[in-house]
């Protein structure tokens, strides 16, 4: 897959990069998420668990945090109810990224987005410029996610 | 290629899985539908059975969208005999390939590097490729490099970590016994695990398809015979008896069996969608009288199927004359001929061909003669009672009236007794035909029995005159 032309470079603005906050424990997504994320132009960092997530949420203020649903410490849908459940991070854009198909329940539980592994890279960018853009671009009348 | 089943449940809550179509409709019959997407499956066999024209079938199906599809020979068979003889294939198309379908040599790879070199080898196509589906041609060579077990196990583990997390469809093919099943660890982690298989029978080998694992779907179990043609695979599911009878209304109909005498035996003939076994030694006059029954259907207009082993179409043809058909002016009418070579005759190949013809021509009438010489081409006489049993409840659902003729043991084909029986209880109704060599009086036939209806049990004569047999 070609690099983005928009590689390194904010793809939201050219201003910097979007910061993707990914919660996974399997290496080799991790391993892939990385290289395909970078080379469309994202920082990417990485929590094992769901708490140390939460925690790096709170220190970074990440554009996205993409979750696994299968998590330690706390799993991927409890992660996204305490983001939503918090008063600085609740507009953080959530993308769940799972094994198990629980597009229902993720929505539920206040993500804006559900993607099925295995990972589909095209799948996977496009999903979170999609995701970005909205964030930036509120509907008329809106402050932002509420 | 790529389907998914239909649910009522949103997408991405559904969890069926979206198959790979192997691009052998029967293959993806038998595989419930075709591969697993997004898998790990196993293609075993050993040379000559037909792995690489399976997964080259395959791959060829599957070429679209901007994905390329990667084959990779190791160390067993050199890239360029793989590429060399798939070109006789009419599936092969050269406009692809270095495009769609990327070919690849990675034996100077595993040499120098082992294991470790096809790890990194796939690490860094799937981040420059975006490989939509891999064959790896032969994978159990890599078992060849004399690497340690532990390391091999950590490569398993890495493998199957990388393309699991990779949306792509892996095949690995390789020169796999079963006993390798239990020792090597790509078949625990393999999705699917198909086997192809040779096994010699008299002058012929006979070629079947297994699947042993398939995760999270059914498929059908068994052997599925196949042959190699210039298309690539041509399988022929095994048949089995209909779970529920397709159309099964018991008939009190009777179709007159052409014979006057034995009608009178049988109170107008035999019930519509039954099934008569005529047994009989050689030249009791089996033929004589199959073939009348398959004429008198066409007299009625009824759609009749003659299967036949043993007399050529020459012969046949004759035969009908003698008995006053004519063979150009009854194929206008609807009856059918399907001749096999018992010589050739592979018992798969044979039963789709029938059902063909059945389709075809809406058969209500149907002979096969003689079913023994389907057990001189079955490898093994379980497989052929299974075969005719499913067979003939096929027949029955579907309502047609079939007459099978059958050599008794005392004939050239040594048939035992044993299996006479097999064959009789299948079916509704069972006729004797028997012969003396001398005597005024020498022919005979007796009903043994008729299910569901009653009749003339005496032992009766007959003598085959010009309009056939006629009982005396």
């Amino acid at each position: 897959m070609p690099a983005s032309p928009q590689s390194h470079n904010s793809p939201l603005n050219g201003e910097g990069r979007a910061l993707i906050l990914v919660v996974e424990r399997d290496p080799h997504v991790r391993a892939l998420e990385s290289f395909f994320l970078n080379e469309a132009g994202f920082a990417v960092e990485f929590s094992a668990d769901g708490v140390a997530a939460l925690e790096r949420a709170r220190d970074v203020h990440p554009d996205i945090i993409i979750t696994e649903v299968l998590v330690p410490k706390l799993d991927g849908l409890s992660l996204c109810r305490a983001i939503r459940d918090d008063g600085d991070l609740r507009d953080t854009v959530l993308l769940v990224f799972s094994i198990l198909a629980v597009e229902s329940r993720a929505r539920e539980a206040g993500a804006d987005a559900f993607l099925r592994k295995p990972l589909a890279e095209r799948r996977l960018v496009e999903t979170v410029r999609e995701l970005l853009a909205v964030k930036r671009t509120p509907r008329e009348g809106e402050e932002g996610r509420t | 290629m790529i389907e998914r089943r239909k649910s009522a449940r949103p997408s991405n809550d559904d969890v069926s899985f979206p198959r790979i179509k192997s691009g052998n409709v029967q293959a993806d019959d038998i595989l419930g539908g075709g591969f697993p997407c997004n898998s790990i499956n196993i293609i075993m066999g050993q040379p000559g059975t037909g792995k690489t024209i399976f997964a080259e079938q395959l791959l060829f199906h599957n070429i679209g969208g901007d994905r390329p599809l990667l084959y990779l020979t190791t160390l067993s068979e050199p890239m360029s005999k793989v590429v060399n003889y798939v070109q006789r294939f009419a599936f092969f198309d050269s406009s692809v390939l270095g495009t769609a379908i990327q070919y690849e040599d990675l034996g100077a790879t595993l040499a120098e590097h082992g294991p470790a070199g096809l790890m990194n080898w796939l690490d860094d196509a799937i981040k420059t490729r975006s490989p939509k589906l891999i064959v790896i041609d032969s994978f159990r060579a890599l078992h060849d490099l004399a690497t340690p077990t532990d390391d091999i196990r950590r490569f398993m583990s890495a493998f199957a970590g990388l393309l699991s997390a990779y949306e792509v469809t892996t095949f690995l093919l390789g020169e796999y016994t079963q006993r390798d099943i239990d020792r090597y660890p790509e078949f625990a982690v393999a999705d699917a695990i198909v086997e192809l298989a040779r096994q010699p029978l008299s002058t012929r080998d006979e070629r079947f398809m297994r699947v042993l694992k398939l995760r999270g779907s059914g498929y059908r179990e068994g052997q599925h015979a196949f042959r190699i043609t210039s298309t690539g695979l041509e399988l022929y599911p095994r048949l089995v008896a209909p779970r529920v009878p397709e159309r099964y209304e018991s008939s009190l109909d009777r179709l007159p069996t052409g014979v006057h005498g034995l009608d009178k035996m049988l109170s107008g003939g035999f019930l519509e969608g039954s099934t008569t076994l005529v047994v009989g030694t050689t030249g009791s006059g089996k033929t004589t009288l199959a073939l009348q029954f398959a004429l008198e259907g066409l007299k009625r207009g009824e759609p009749t199927l003659y299967v036949n082993f043993q007399e050529n179409p020459a012969q046949l043809r004759r035969a009908i004359e003698n008995l006053g058909g004519n063979l150009d002016s009854a194929h206008e009418n609807g009856f059918g001929l399907l001749y096999a070579s018992p010589v050739e005759l592979q018992i798969d190949s044979i039963v789709v061909e029938i059902f063909d013809a059945i389709k075809q021509r809406a058969v209500r009438r149907l002979v096969i003669d003689a079913v023994g010489d389907l057990a001189a081409a079955a490898s093994d006489p379980q497989r052929l009672h299974d075969y005719l049993y499913s067979l003939i409840q096929h027949f029955t659902a579907r309502g047609i009236t079939t007459l099978l003729t059958l050599e008794s043991g005392e004939g050239f084909t040594g048939m035992s007794l044993p299996m006479d029986q097999r064959f009789s209880y299948m079916s509704d109704n069972l006729i004797h035909l028997g012969w003396k060599a001398e005597g005024p009086e020498h022919r005979t036939l007796r009903i043994v029995k008729t299910r569901g209806s009653g009749h003339d049990g005496e032992t009766r004569h007959f003598d085959i005159a010009a309009e056939g047999v006629r009982i005396t």
